[in-house]
């Protein structure tokens, strides 16, 4: 066990506040810092789909 | 990080890195209705030793007259890319329908991944050159391809070509992914 005060001052910045650290919103963030040209061309962003194909089949054509 | 060069043969090499490629799932006639379903993977590395396609390419496209089609390869075995922040997420086939086992990217398993020591998977960190996100190629979900219709679209969607030594790596791990056995408790 350490003797270290767990309220030193010296950590917290010797300020006691009682403010809480401010949160900053992710998606404002994001929309003001638009997306670097070159991540718009990398590949692998995307995920496998299913694609489904149907067709009628014409049967006895010449 | 992985080295890849973005320069492309003509032939099919292993380490191939392409994009968009078809899996078709199945092919079935009902009521004078064909239904094909299949799956397109944005990103598939080829895993067919290459002295194979070599000779493949070379009986298919050369003029050179041969006696027998035994140097044909019937399919080529590829595997997915999935991007590795899917793939920690368990979401990488979320377009499927399917959920995956997420993997904790600040644990064991996480830093396993990352140093190719999940033997199911192999970590892709490609450099600046190239265009790919960090991605994990899935052993599991490997799959087979027709060569004619690869070349093809090789010829369309090639992204790089993964470097000696590292396409060896993957090809080596994928081997003994698939000879692993497990033993009963």
């Amino acid at each position: 066990m350490n003797n270290q005060n767990p309220f030193d001052k010296e950590y917290v910045g010797g300020m006691p506040s009682t403010i809480a650290p401010e949160s900053k919103s992710g998606t404002k963030q994001f929309l003001k810092e638009p997306v670097e040209p070159q991540e718009l061309k990398r590949y692998g962003t995307s995920k496998p789909t299913r694609v489904v194909v149907r067709a009628k089949l014409i049967h006895g054509k010449g | 990080m992985v080295k890849a060069r973005a320069g492309r043969t003509a032939r099919l090499a292993q380490g191939d890195v392409l994009r968009d490629v078809e899996c078709v799932e199945h092919v079935v006639e009902r009521n004078g209705q064909l239904e094909m379903a299949k799956i397109v993977f944005p990103l598939v590395v080829v895993l067919t030793q290459d002295c194979d396609l070599a000779q493949d390419y070379r009986f298919r496209w050369s003029r050179q007259p041969t006696t027998t089609e035994d140097k044909l390869l019937l399919s080529v075995l590829v595997a997915p890319l999935y991007n590795a922040e899917h793939v920690y997420n368990g979401e990488q086939l979320s377009e499927l329908g399917m959920k995956m086992v997420p993997i904790n990217r600040t644990r064991s398993p996480g830093d396993n991944l990352r140093k190719n020591e999940t033997p199911r998977f192999h970590y892709l960190d490609f450099g600046p050159s190239v265009p790919v996100v960090p991605s994990v190629v899935d052993f599991k979900h490997y799959f087979s391809v027709n060569a004619a219709y690869l070349k093809k679209v090789k010829a369309r969607n090639f992204v790089c070509r993964i470097s000696t030594l590292y396409r060896e790596d993957i090809a080596q791990r994928f081997a003994s992914f698939l000879a692993r056995i497990a033993l009963p408790d």
